[in-house]
């Protein structure tokens, strides 16, 4: 069978660069079309996520290369477009259930640089008090309810949030972030039929990196726009470019303003690229080097930098006074995070149990 | 600055050790963060690995040794 899931030395017989024609909107730095349609204040916004998740990424990857940091971890970098607009385009109270490949989703809802740092580390500072690691932070609070490592187990649970939701009265949006691949798990699909069914306030977010693992999404799936399967839900399909935040923006706004109005869910297919590969360390030998080039050169963080510059919406000033403040806050916080003790044995019953006096022992 | 404590990395997710195959720079010599400065090698691959710290190079550990990930094989010292 061609290109099973860990098939790294089989390079896929297509190079797979058709997804990457998506990547247009954002692929000319000198681009003064829609920037207008932003208000300044959420373009500058994005620009300060973007560079925080990018900054955050680097710098796990530094100490996780160097011996310094050891855990295991997941590169969302290149895919911060997206969870910057997600981020504009939710309020603190609605709700995310994301994956492993999280950390830009997990900035781009709110929680704090200390409690993901602390989880990747073991440490009692993490937001699942070091219990989770990197593949299971969540963060009620700021409305993260689950990171799963199970693909495609998330739509199910964000199904049931969305439902809550309705069922309470409540006017709050859930988004599902989750791979292409995931939308090859029976489990989408239950959940993509409930959840246009009851018409749940709910965004199904795909981030289609055109790879699952080291397999390309033409060796899975017989479409080639993840966007065409909502049409199977009667639920609409919209695919934009995942590497450009403007046209995120307006895509995200209309689904989580469908979402909130009662109107139910949308398929969301956003394209765009793992610069790192699959997780930390992949050598990505089956990814063809053109295919590698073009993405490295549709870098969303370095386009939208290039594009806020060109259409003076930004001096490169600006610009740097936010790359050296999320310079600052990931040192600060990683600082915080390596004082603080590792995640102590008596922590091992926290929140398992209600009441663990009558569990069998 | 602290010296930096120089440790096998976990630079795949599925290692759990690793054979120091390279020194490249020798013990007492300065070296600047982010330059190569070992390589390991897992049952897939070898790979370069660079200074996390600026510094002088002690080593501790030495070539040809299998390694736990995360295990002490030297430290950067840092000067001035
Ligand atoms: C149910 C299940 N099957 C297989 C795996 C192994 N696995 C981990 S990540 C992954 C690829 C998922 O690809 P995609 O949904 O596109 O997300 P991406 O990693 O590209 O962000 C696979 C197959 C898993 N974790 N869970
Ligand atoms: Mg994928």
């Amino acid at each position: 069978m061609a290109g099973t899931p860990n098939d790294s030395t089989d390079p896929p017989d297509q190079p797979g660069l058709t997804g990457l024609t998506g990547l247009t909107g954002s692929s000319d730095p000198d681009d003064r079309d829609d920037l207008a349609s932003l208000a300044p204040a959420t373009a500058r916004r994005l620009y300060e996520l973007m560079t925080l998740m990018k900054t955050a990424d680097d710098r796990l990857s530094r100490g996780i290369s160097s011996g310094e940091l050891l855990t295991v971890y997941w590169p969302s970098r290149g895919q911060e477009a997206i969870a910057a607009a997600m981020g504009v385009c939710l309020r603190s109270d609605d709700q995310l259930v994301t994956t492993y490949r999280g950390l830009h989703d997990l900035i781009g809802k709110g929680v704090g640089l200390v409690e993901i740092y602390g989880e990747m580390l073991g440490r009692q500072v993490g937001a699942s008090r070091g219990k989770g690691g990197t593949m299971h932070i969540a963060s009620p609070g700021v409305g993260v309810m689950l990171s799963t490592g199970i693909v495609g187990a998330g739509p199910p649970v964000a199904v049931g949030l969305a439902m809550a939701a309705q069922r309470l009265g409540l006017d709050r949006v859930v988004v599902a972030s989750f791979g292409d691949g995931a939308t090859n798990t029976g489990s989408f699909h239950e959940a993509a039929n409930m959840a246009a069914l009851w018409d749940l306030p709910l965004v199904l977010l795909c981030q289609n990196n055109l790879y699952a693992e080291m397999t390309p999404t033409e060796h899975t799936m017989k479409i080639e726009h993840v966007a065409d399967r909502a049409a199977g839900y009667g639920m609409p399909g919209t695919r934009v470019d995942g590497n450009d935040p403007v046209a995120l923006v307006s895509a995200v706004t209309e689904a989580v303003e469908r979402a909130r109005a009662g109107r139910g869910p949308t398929l969301l297919e956003c394209v765009t690229f793992r610069l790192r590969g699959h997780y930390f360390g992949d050598p990505m030998a089956y990814i063809p080097a053109e295919q590698l080039a073009a993405a490295t050169e549709a870098d969303p963080v370095l386009r939208f930098r290039a594009r806020l510059v060109g259409s003076g919406a930004c001096t490169a000033g600006d610009l740097d006074t936010i790359d050296a403040a999320a310079v600052a806050s990931v040192e600060e916080a990683l600082a915080t995070v390596l004082a603080a003790p590792p995640t102590a044995l008596t922590e091992i019953d926290h929140d398992v149990y209600a009441d663990a006096r009558n569990c069998p022992a | 600055m602290a010296d930096f404590v120089v440790r096998i990395p976990r630079v795949s997710v599925a290692i759990s050790e690793a054979e120091l195959v390279d020194l490249l720079v020798a013990d007492g010599a300065p070296v600047t963060e982010g330059e190569p400065l070992f390589v390991i090698a897992t049952d897939k691959v070898e790979s370069e690995i660079l200074a996390g710290g600026t510094g002088v190079v002690r080593w501790s550990g030495s070539i040809g040794t299998v390694y736990e990930i995360g295990e002490e094989i030297g430290k950067i010292e840092a000067t001035g």
